[in-house]
């Protein structure tokens, strides 16, 4: 098991330090130029050639990686065109409010898809199946930023039920004391109960938008693994020796099935980490992917590169939380045995 | 030439803006007065396309390097697996966004941008196909009969193996053209005042606070109904090859 632990961490680190080197390439390396992107379509040429000498870019490419380098190892990732000031600081102060919005769409989906694929198996080939089906394929053919509209349009300006698309607050609203600055979890800390129904409220619609296309995956998959534990012969026997439905369930069928969900759960949190560039934009939340869209249309390539590192790692992270996951579920790694990993 | 049937997608017109649907505006019209039935019509020539081709290339190239994976083994099959894997690191999305605004945008680059993305799927697909071709009988009957390597692996080994990434193709090609159509909402890779539906519903979206839901809805609709149908081939396609 530790055997285990510790080579998936090792393969982890190596994958950071790939991600690292092929972002170095994809920004330094391909073609265009790098001061003139930075500079902008309307900069001279002394600005230009300013700014490839503030920006090192005038050296050779190896002494630019040594100093990109020597820069990540200390947790810089360069300095913003637009704002000047550091990219890690940004993104960092930007992360909380991503990760909010990213947590309760992931839970929504979770909740939403697993009762619906387990409910489609059992009832394999009858109506409430093809419901599930029709619900599932639509959800995964759904496009993020449509979706997005739609619930604005129907919940906003027709219903009026969900707060515009603003942010994470109405304008004017205080945020409460922060210690997390995950303002549904402040709210709660410091005991301001109305700011926590409100911060629901905001929430809302970008939860609904990402978490009803996540559902999708994790509908599919459960619908699949739990039909293929259902003919496994072990919960056959179980089934003929008269072991109750529901004990049947959770203990044979679903554990089985937790593995293959687990994967794509793991799946579902790239996907997340896109869909947050159009989430955020839509809703304008105060998150990375909202810096990430503004870094973009200003041509901020520092700030661009910080966002892809970000990304990049907390996938990396988040594939490694799915392995202990994998620990947690599966005997066959936690006993290390082969077959498992 | 245009069809009899369209109006000329960029010719803008104030005093027809913002008509509803109607018999004369299928669709209705926005806020330039631009016939939105005749813009999707013609973005189909682009979304299409730009699904297929993506599909296709990355089918292309994704056969091509996991072939060669799978067939050579050993350190090129190694060093193939790691560089899909850290392609894999980034979320598809994330990855295309980035490329787009290093290399520029332009109808080329935004599918060169999302070919990139795709291909590792593909290189996996294939290659753990070749690895499970090779064991079969029929591969040593075919070294036996004295095919050389090259031979083996194109002439008997490649249509055996190719199936299972025609469904994956078709699944790549509804995916493609969300994420294009994504990237355009964006403000990246198509760029207005090109008919492209992504681009449209990001026109359109500004105008729903004021009341004019039909000139994004269209659109949306278009996109996701084309990713449906894709994912429905793609679906059956697979289930029937796997």
């Amino acid at each position: 098991m530790w055997g285990f632990l510790l080579r998936r961490i090792a393969t982890a680190s190596l994958v950071i330090v790939g991600v690292a080197v092929v972002v170095f390439l994809v920004i330094r390396v391909l073609p265009g130029d790098g001061a003139a992107l930075r500079a902008g379509p309307y900069a001279s040429a002394e600005r230009i050639e300013q700014i490839r000498n503030d920006y090192g870019l005038n050296k050779s490419l190896f002494e630019q990686f040594i100093s990109y380098v020597s820069d990540l190892s200390h947790g810089e990732l360069g300095i913003s065109m637009r704002t000047g000031s550091s990219v890690t600081g940004e993104l960092l102060e930007r992360l909380p409010a991503s990760l909010e919005v990213s947590f309760y769409s992931i839970v929504l989906a979770i909740v939403i898809g697993l009762p619906m694929g387990a409910i489609a198996a059992i009832n394999r080939g009858k109506l409430i199946d093809q419901l599930v089906r029709v619900f599932a394929v639509i959800g995964s053919s759904m496009a993020l930023f449509w979706l997005g509209i739609l619930l604005i349009y129907l919940f906003f300006y027709k219903l009026g039920w969900a707060p515009g698309p603003v942010g994470r607050l109405s304008v004017g609203q205080a945020f409460p004391e922060s210690k997390t600055r995950i303002v549904t979890i402040d709210a709660i800390l410091s005991g301001q109960f109305y700011i926590l129904s409100e911060a629901l409220k905001y929430l809302a619609l970008p939860v609904l938008t990402l978490g009803f296309v996540l559902s999708a995956p994790i509908i599919k998959i459960t619908r699949i693994a739990v039909l293929n534990t259902l003919d496994m012969e072990h919960v056959r026997t179980a089934r003929s020796i008269g072991v109750s439905s529901i004990n049947l369930f959770w203990r044979d069928v679903f554990r089985n099935a937790a593995i293959p969900i687990t994967t794509t759960i793991g799946i579902v949190f790239g996907y997340i980490l896109g869909g947050n560039v159009i989430v955020e934009f839509l809703f304008s939340w105060p998150g990375v992917g909202r810096y990430a869209y503004v870094a973009i249309q200003n041509n901020d390539i520092d700030a661009i590169q910080g966002f892809v590192l970000l990304v990049g790692i907390l996938y990396v992270i988040m594939n490694l939380v799915i392995d202990f996951v994998y620990l947690l579920i599966d005997p066959r790694v936690r006993l290390g045995s082969k077959q498992g990993e | 030439m245009l069809p009899f049937f369209l109006r000329d997608p960029l010719s803008t017109d104030v005093s027809i803006a913002f008509e509803p649907p109607s018999r004369r505006y299928l669709f209705g019209t926005d806020k330039f007065g631009r016939d939105i039935f005749s813009r999707c019509v013609s973005a189909a020539r682009i979304d299409l396309v730009v699904g297929f081709s993506i599909a296709i290339a990355a089918m292309f190239f994704g056969v091509i390097i996991g072939l060669v994976a799978g067939a050579s083994g050993g350190r090129i099959d190694e060093t193939v697996m790691r560089l899909t894997d850290l392609v894999l690191a980034f979320p598809g999305f994330v990855l295309a966004l980035v490329l787009v605004a290093v290399i520029g945008d332009s109808i080329f680059k935004v599918s060169v941008a999302v070919t990139v993305g795709f291909i590792p799927y593909f290189v996996r697909l294939i290659r753990s196909e070749v690895l499970l071709q090779r064991e079969l009988d029929y591969v040593d009957a075919a070294k036996l009969v004295g095919n050389n390597p090259v031979r083996l692996t194109l002439v008997h080994i490649l249509p055996n193996a190719v199936g299972s990434s025609i469904g994956q193709a078709t699944l790549v090609a509804g995916w493609s053209i969300n994420t294009v159509a994504g990237l355009a909402f964006l403000g990246v890779g198509i760029r207005p005042p090109t008919a492209e539906w992504g681009v449209m519903v990001a026109e359109g979206a500004n105008d729903i606070a004021t009341g004019f839901w039909w000139t994004s809805l269209a659109p949306g609709v278009l996109i996701v109904i084309t990713s449906l149908a894709f994912h429905l081939i793609g679906d059956q396609l697979s289930e029937k090859t796997i």
